[in-house]
């Protein structure tokens, strides 16, 4: 309870928590688990993990190919290649982005690696307000600084903003300091990334223990409902999120209409959508629809469709929840073009709101039904509708 | 609500997940309970009217200086808005938990604006992307082209900027409100985080040829009607809470369980803690380091408002508000109810409240000392570890408070989240 929320905050607390929770590990290993904690052992370790260790991966590969291609910056292959890398990055960091506990709400992570909606363009203001001031270009210098030069969005500034992200810019001499920041920045994504995955895994901070091995000496969770209340409200916010964030707010889409009124035209907001720079809001929509029905079923595992099935007699809902993931994927994948290239276009307008549509129906079994089968309650945040 | 802060309304709601497995060792008698939740309305009654009250002073402020317009008169007006501020910021508590607040407030608060919308701007003025209405300047145009349709603009008076208010769906086109006539009597702040405010010139105001920057006399048709929309907007809301009215607001919340309006109560104090004032009005502005993010920052009010929002809370719980003419009305409170059921749990309540208002006035100190005065803008400067400091200890108090909050509902066996909305 305390710790949920003081993680937010403060620093240090976490190596705390995860010493205690090493230490009442051992005993509960005696008896077999109960459905619940088996539930939550193999969700931590077959999707949370494996998903931050995908990321870890895909950071290092992206430093890596900054770092490669600030070597000869000349040549069109290599920023071909780092583009790639970015998205390949991005897909891995979507897979992660709606996880709303642990490691990554410690003092700020998720704000170091994605700063959205930038309203009022500060990523394009402030990295290039850092280009100009002429003092060097260090990784400690871009820890310190604003979250905003930081992370994933500003390296999408860096390699896909129309002018700043073109690969003359990082060529000659003026293209150094580009080169130095686009290096830093991407080292201290990797660091980040690092951090998260090893804070989960076994023979690091081991966070997974302090999810899965509940009970009245962990900080965290003090019962097993209570983590699965976490992992209720990671699906329920991630689906809010797409729905409302990443759809309604820079498309225009009322939240609850089904049918638009025709003639007068959508008031869009496309320089709101999520990574509009590089025209990669669908695929990373789609990411985190895959990567939220893979923890509902624990990747392969006993996850929370095989937990309502087994223990809460509830196969009917555990069902129609993963056709709900289907469908909203099949939904998705059948937009033609980028949200932000279209949004505009009234021949693409339907496909956009039948998606809309999908999502609002498998929002309502999660947010509805499932925590009355699974008997746990969502919190303010589910609620508010905000 | 951004994106952003949505991990601290998260952490309270997983506050609630667990109060059920407190119980209320002594209940309290449903007469109690209706005693507090009509007092809370009385309350909102007054605080509400006292944002009017004050309100109506910066109007007769802002009259005065209209009709004969002088250095003075301006600063006169400036002071009276930082009056006005203060009741309304004490309100802000009402939003959360009472839709009709909440639903009514974007017009009277709406933040951060693209001011450029309302007059003219400095060339390095930077708006939303792709905002339509960023760079309109209502003030030099009388008429304005919105690609699908031309607005006459010619007349400038309450129903045109109502009409105007968030245009294009874009919530930075505010029109209306406290911080368009922020805006209007102080200007850009053009001095980045480095101390100083806006600085504008009473002569924009001046109707005859010493007029700076044109258009003076729109610009202060302008001022003057938004000054009339702010006080008809407090109007309405203090009427919404009145006693011995069958069909407003009050009313209407009176007849519902008193259960639920106390789990309102909570529920607006709790994101007002932490999702609000913790989240979009300090962490973002800090993380960020982002002047753009800082809520009174034409004026650099900013400490005020955060300080009057802290004790806007306290006043909840505590059941008492200080009036703006010094009186203090009190009476049955959420205090006095946790009190009976958990001493202990009371106490600790009181005291995190206590703690985050110390913070709160750590900050208006060092805002506003005469020697070096350090602004909130200065604060969330990049490399200001003092202000850094500052602003994090206001956010541990207030975290440390929503938890009190949370406990001190659980006391009481009421879900915060079981609010009806």
């Amino acid at each position: 309870m305390i710790s949920a929320v003081m993680n937010l905050i403060r620093r240090g607390h976490t190596s705390r928590t995860l010493i205690l929770a090493c230490s009442f590990a051992a005993v509960t290993a005696c008896s077999p688990p109960p459905p619940s904690a088996k539930l939550l052992k193999e969700t931590g370790e077959l999707s949370f993990i494996s998903n931050y260790q995908d990321f870890s991966v895909s950071s290092q590969q992206l430093a890596d190919a900054s770092a490669d291609f600030c070597q000869t910056p000349d040549q069109a292959a290599k920023f071909d290649t780092l583009h790639t890398k970015w998205k390949q990055a991005t897909i891995d960091w979507a897979a992660i982005q709606n996880i709303q506990f642990g490691p990554l709400m410690v003092d700020n992570q998720a704000w170091k690696i994605q700063f959205w909606p930038d309203k009022k363009n500060l990523i394009a203001r402030k990295v290039e307000t850092l280009l100009k001031d002429g003092k060097p270009i260090t990784l400690q210098r871009v820890d310190e600084a604003s979250v905003v030069v930081q992370g994933l969005s500003s390296l999408e500034y860096q390699l896909f903003d129309s002018k700043a992200g073109s690969q003359q810019r990082y060529t000659g001499e003026a293209g150094v300091r580009r080169c130095e920041l686009l290096t830093a920045v991407s080292t201290h994504l990797q660091n980040v990334a690092e951090g998260l995955y090893n804070s989960w895994r076994k023979d690091g901070g081991n966070y997974l223990a302090t999810f899965s091995e509940t009970g009245e000496n962990n900080p965290e969770f003090s019962d097993d409902n209570l983590a699965i209340g976490y992992l209720l409200d990671t699906l329920v916010s991630g689906i809010e999120l797409i729905k409302r964030d990443k759809l309604e707010r820079p498309l225009a889409i009322s939240s609850s209409a089904n049918n638009e009124a025709q003639g007068s035209a959508p008031q869009t907001q496309v320089y709101q959508l999520e990574w509009w720079r590089s025209q990669y809001s669908k695929e990373a929509i789609i990411a985190n629809l895959s990567a939220l029905e893979d923890i509902f079923n624990a990747n392969t595992g006993y996850g929370l469709d095989d937990y309502l099935r087994e223990d809460k007699q509830q196969a009917a809902l555990s069902d129609k929840i993963n056709e709900g993931f289907k469908r909203c994927i099949v939904a998705a994948s059948a937009i033609d073009g980028s949200l932000f290239d279209i949004a505009n276009k009234p021949e693409h307008r339907q496909v956009i709101l039948d998606f809309h549509r999908e999502l609002s129906q498998l929002l309502a079994l999660l947010r509805n039904d499932l925590p009355t089968a699974l008997g746990v309650s969502l919190g303010f945040n589910s609620k508010d509708g905000d | 609500m951004s994106v952003l802060s949505r991990q601290f309304l998260l952490a309270l709601s997983l506050l609630a997940l667990a109060f059920t497995s407190f119980a209320a060792p002594q209940t309290s008698s449903s007469n109690d309970k209706h005693a507090v939740a009509v007092h809370y309305t009385d309350m909102a009654h007054a605080i509400f009217g006292d944002a009017e009250k004050s309100a109506l002073a910066l109007q007769a402020k802002i009259n005065d200086f209209l009709n004969a317009p002088s250095a003075e008169g301006l600063i006169a007006a400036q002071e009276a808005w930082k009056t006005a501020r203060k009741a309304y910021q004490q309100s802000e508590v009402f939003r959360f938990g009472n839709s009709i607040v909440d639903d009514w407030e974007g017009q009277l608060n709406n933040w951060p604006l693209d001011e450029g919308l309302i007059d003219y701007v400095s060339d390095d003025y930077f708006f939303a992307l792709g905002n339509i209405g960023g760079d309109i300047n209502i003030i030099a145009n009388p008429s304005i082209n919105l690609g699908t349709e031309v607005v006459d603009t010619s007349t400038i008076n309450a129903e045109l900027l109502r009409s105007l208010h968030e245009l294009g769906g874009s919530a930075a086109n505010v029109t209306t409100g406290y911080h368009a006539i922020e805006f209007l009597l102080w200007g850009q702040d053009l001095n980045g985080q480095q101390l100083g405010a806006g600085e504008r010139p009473y002569t924009d105001y001046l109707t005859n040829d010493k007029c700076t920057h044109e258009n003076c006399d729109r610009r202060a048709d302008y001022l003057r009607a938004a000054t009339e929309v702010l006080v008809q907007d407090l109007q309405y809301m203090t009427k919404q809470w009145a006693p011995n009215i069958d069909d407003n607001y009050r009313a209407e919340l009176l007849a519902l369980n008193d259960d639920v309006i106390l789990a309102r109560m909570f529920y607006g104090i709790g994101s007002l803690s932490l999702g609000e004032l913790g989240g979009e009005r300090i962490k973002v502005a800090l993380e960020a380091n982002s002047t753009e993010d800082e809520h009174d920052c034409f004026s650099d009010n900013t400490h005020w408002s955060h300080y009057y929002n802290g004790l806007g809370i306290q006043n909840i719980y505590l059941g008492k508000y200080r009036r703006l003419d010094g009186s203090v009305l009190s009476g049955p409170s959420l205090s006095a109810l946790v009190a009976k059921a958990n001493a202990d749990t009371d106490k600790q309540t009181r005291q995190s409240l206590d703690k985050t208002m110390t913070a709160l006035t750590v900050l208006t100190k060092a805002a506003e000392t005469k020697d070096k005065p350090m602004k909130f803008d200065m604060m969330i400067a990049e490399g200001n570890k003092r202000g850094e400091a500052i602003l994090s200890n206001i956010l541990s108090a207030l975290v440390v408070q929503t938890r009190s909050i949370e406990q001190a509902a659980a006391a009481l066996n009421i879900d915060p989240t079981a609010t009806g909305l």
